[in-house]
């Protein structure tokens, strides 16, 4: 739902509510009762709904993450030109959203993973105003990358189950199916984001 | 500005504290950051749970007056 329809539902919401704090007298009749149920009661939870389903609809997008200033290195790292780099490549070739592309790639698609996903946000704001935040270059991820995350998406794919590599060992598409072998090992798709490196990289400039 | 009678005084409290939290959930809704973010979920989510325990409680509280028959 479109943010200002909600804001407009929310000014609707505090003009009915004033009307009961300035007026609660009319609370005594039955039809008040009711009116200060729906004002006092269904709105405002409709209102906290609707509003919480924008924020972390909102709280899912490329330029959420990217608005703590520690990221930026991350969202330069979308922008190299080189095919290589496995995250510039999904980025710029729309394998993610690309106004989703941190939270495609970094939710866990196992159950309760976009639970997970929002509490590491939370964790994440703590220690970036209240803790000591790493330099970009030393953040790690929590735990090893699962390829089920990319799985998600690249598993009966044509490109994945047949391309030549994959195939080349028949160990080894049951290995990365199982987790057995990582899809970001080095020697395969282990340049990721490579911040490290960005200031000798070349950036791409094709699209905002 | 508080009415005298309990009940209407609990209303009036649990409006102001939701009217609190609307005008707080309009202000994040129009920021972008992680800060509205949590402004959102920690005092607005307080805020409203407040206001419409407070508004149950009124009503659980509210003295039923008996019937006259």
């Amino acid at each position: 739902m479109p943010t200002f329809l909600i804001l407009l539902l929310i000014a609707f919401s505090v003009a009915l509510v004033a009307v009961f704090v300035f007026r609660p007298q009319i609370t005594s009749t039955r039809g008040g009762k009711m009116a200060a149920f729906l004002a006092l009661f269904a709105l405002p939870l409709l209102c906290f709904g609707m509003g919480a389903s924008s924020e972390l609809e909102h709280a899912k997008s490329t330029e959420f993450c990217l608005s703590c200033h520690i990221m930026e290195p991350y969202g330069k790292s979308l922008r190299v030109d080189d095919p290589q780099h496995l995250a510039a490549a999904h980025f710029q070739n729309h394998r993610v959203p690309s106004n989703e592309a941190c939270y495609t790639c970094h939710t866990n698609y196992a159950m309760f993973g976009g639970v997970k996903a929002k509490l590491g946000g939370l964790k994440h704001i703590y220690v970036y105003y209240l803790g000591t935040p790493p330099a970009p270059e030393n953040i790690k991820l929590y735990e090893p990358y699962n390829n089920r995350e990319c799985l998600h998406c690249h598993a009966g794919a044509r490109s994945f189950e047949e391309g030549a590599v994959h195939t080349a060992d028949p160990d080894l598409l049951p290995a990365l199916k199982a987790n057995k072998t990582s899809c970001i090992s080095s020697g395969c798709h282990g340049v990721v984001h490579d911040v490290a490196s960005l200031k000798d990289a070349k950036f791409w400039k094709g699209a905002n | 500005m508080l009415s005298t009678s309990p009940l209407e005084r609990k209303l009036q409290l649990s409006g102001i504290i939701l009217i609190l939290g609307l005008l707080v959930e309009g202000l994040c809704l129009l920021g972008h950051g992680p800060i509205a973010f949590m402004l959102f979920a920690g005092l607005g989510g307080v805020l409203f749970a407040v206001g419409l325990l407070l508004y149950l409680y009124s009503l659980v509280g509210a003295k039923v007056e008996p019937s006259k028959q």
